[in-house]
């Protein structure tokens, strides 16, 4: 039963990340991020991870989306134009993450590790390859996400705080502009 | 003429950039006083990070009320208290991960500063720095065939280069950028925090091969920065370039960056502050008394900073593969050439300026002539 919650949070994770990485307005990257979070969130509880961390990640994951409402181009922009290395990448992510980490999947937890290794790398595709600030934000928001369901309780907590720190940062490129 | 840009209260962000100042002076003074609370819970700093850490405030300390600026004085101190937590921070988490995540939040946060580089080349480097330090560490960790551990400890070596500002974003220096939201400000605050703390919570959980892989990517990288930083000081047309060549420098053997991560701190970074007026083209670059003596400071000549930070170096160069003294001797002597250019380009200071160089000086010289003390401060 933990086996196949950590193998669907960690799908879910993935698809989450796919969404934040063909997003290109603010609510498709909110949308994106909240997947993600529900994702990693039902993957780590499945593979035991103590409940308090767990549920601060779930929080921290749910500010960011709500904080990055705040800027970036207005509507859901899922799959424009351009969205196709995208998705490209998104399965060779996965290709990747199972190559190097496959032999866990038997568990909960390493289930939980594919789920969150997907979640970093894509997240972190995104902030390498754009240009506007709040979707570079989003990505850092995912990220951060990423790396703490990677770890224990310290980096769970670590990683949902820097999350919604993250969302604190005006994504306005206007405050760039204007700097 | 050196003049504050705008009031307090008429800067945009100055409440968050205040909050950012007080919460950091918060948690550097926990974390710092940690072993004195009665609380387990609190992260502790090895006693080398703890030097690091006082290194840095004084640092700071005599950046702010002697250096000339640009900038307001209070809004240097807001931005150097933040810094000083956020490197107190990565220096007490013991978790990789959580220091890979912490980092995110810091370079973003250091990014969102007025710069003249855009927000995401800014905030691109220290990203993937997370990345391959999280990747790096997850593939240390997990039980599979022998070539991901070893991928895993190459890409925390790259991470920590990463983070430092060397490969594979080399950012720009740009003399119009206040200091600090400067590069060199980076490298001086969070690449040695990371340098001194990350190998050491690494390396006890890698086995032989790994670490073996991790030790040598960083030797390599060492001699390769030390090799660009040399040449590159020398031969570019920039007085601000040569300024970020010489920073970047990560030693062999543990005692020697640990003396070079306190002389970038308590030295190279505060006398890039002293040389900005000069750089900005605001006054004549010009080569006086005390400039002779920085020159000799910026060469490693004894008895200032640089010299045990060479002996050391040599000392486990030739330990652990004598022709890597070569190279190294090679670089060292060049090192001479450009320090006298470095020195020319901090152009003459009067008053508190003056004595904020001397001050600086004197870093210089007590980490040359105490290394020993400096070494046991530091548990080395």
């Amino acid at each position: 039963m933990t086996e196949a919650a950590a193998v669907a949070g960690a799908v879910i994770a993935w698809f989450g990340a796919t969404l934040l990485a063909v997003a290109d307005a603010r609510r498709g990257q909110s949308l994106g991020l909240l997947v993600l979070t529900a994702g990693l969130t039902l993957a780590t509880g499945a593979a035991g991870e103590p409940p308090l961390a767990v549920a601060a990640l779930a929080l921290g994951g749910a500010a960011a989306a709500g904080l990055r409402l705040r800027a970036g181009r207005p509507g859901w922009g899922l799959f424009a134009p351009g969205s196709t290395p995208y998705l490209v990448g998104a399965i060779i992510v996965v290709i990747g993450a199972v190559l190097v980490a496959g032999s866990g999947l038997g568990s909960p937890a390493g289930a939980a590790r594919l789920g969150a290794l997907a979640v970093t790398a894509l997240a972190a595709g995104r902030i390498l390859t754009v240009d506007q600030r709040w979707a570079a934000l989003g990505g850092a928001s995912a990220l951060a996400l990423g790396l703490g369901a990677l770890g224990g309780a310290t980096a769970l907590l670590a990683g949902a705080v820097v999350a919604a720190g993250l969302g604190a940062i005006d994504g306005d490129e206007a405050v760039e502009a204007g700097g | 003429m050196i003049s504050a840009r705008a009031p307090l209260g008429r800067i945009p962000g100055t409440p968050a950039l205040l909050g950012v100042g007080g919460v950091g002076a918060v948690l550097a003074v926990l974390i710092l006083a940690a072993p004195l609370l009665p609380v387990a819970a609190l992260p502790h700093l090895t006693p080398a990070a703890r030097a690091l850490l006082l290194a840095s405030a004084a640092a700071l300390a005599l950046t702010t009320v002697l250096a000339p600026h640009r900038v307001a004085r209070w809004e240097l101190l807001a931005t150097g208290l933040g810094a000083l937590g956020g490197q107190a921070l990565l220096m007490a988490l013991t978790d990789p991960l959580a220091i890979a995540a912490v980092l995110l939040l810091i370079a973003f946060g250091f990014a969102a500063r007025t710069g003249a580089r855009p927000f995401v080349e800014r905030a691109r480097g220290p990203a993937f720095a997370a990345l391959l330090i999280g990747l790096g560490w997850t593939f240390v960790q997990l039980q599979g065939a022998a070539w991901v551990g070893r991928v895993g400890a190459l890409a925390i070596a790259l991470g920590l280069a990463c983070a430092a500002g060397l490969v594979p974003y080399l950012a720009a220096v740009d003399a119009e950028e206040p200091a600090s939201s400067s590069f060199v400000a980076w490298t001086g605050f969070f690449g040695p925090a990371l340098a001194i703390s990350l190998p050491g919570r690494v390396l006890p959980a890698l086995p032989a091969s790994d670490g073996a892989v991790f030790g040598a990517t960083l030797v390599g990288l060492g001699l390769v920065n030390l090799a660009w930083g040399t040449i590159g000081a020398w031969r570019t047309a920039s007085d601000v370039e040569a300024w970020r060549c010489i920073g970047l420098f990560l030693p062999d053997g543990l005692a020697a960056s640990y003396l070079a991560l306190l002389g970038i701190v308590l030295v190279r970074v505060p006398l890039y502050l002293w040389a900005r007026p000069a750089l900005l083209g605001r006054q004549p670059a010009r080569l006086n008394a005390l400039n002779v003596l920085l020159a000799v400071l910026l060469a490693g000549a004894a008895p200032f900073s640089g010299f045990p930070v060479r002996l050391l170096v040599l000392s486990a160069a030739t330990q652990t593969a004598w022709p890597l003294a070569i190279p190294l001797v090679a670089a060292m002597l060049l090192g001479i050439v450009y320090s006298v250019r470095l020195a020319r380009a901090l152009g003459s200071h009067h008053g508190w300026a003056a004595v904020g160089l001397w001050i600086t000086l004197g870093f210089g010289l007590l980490l040359g002539v105490a290394p020993a003390a400096l070494r046991a401060l530091g548990g080395m």
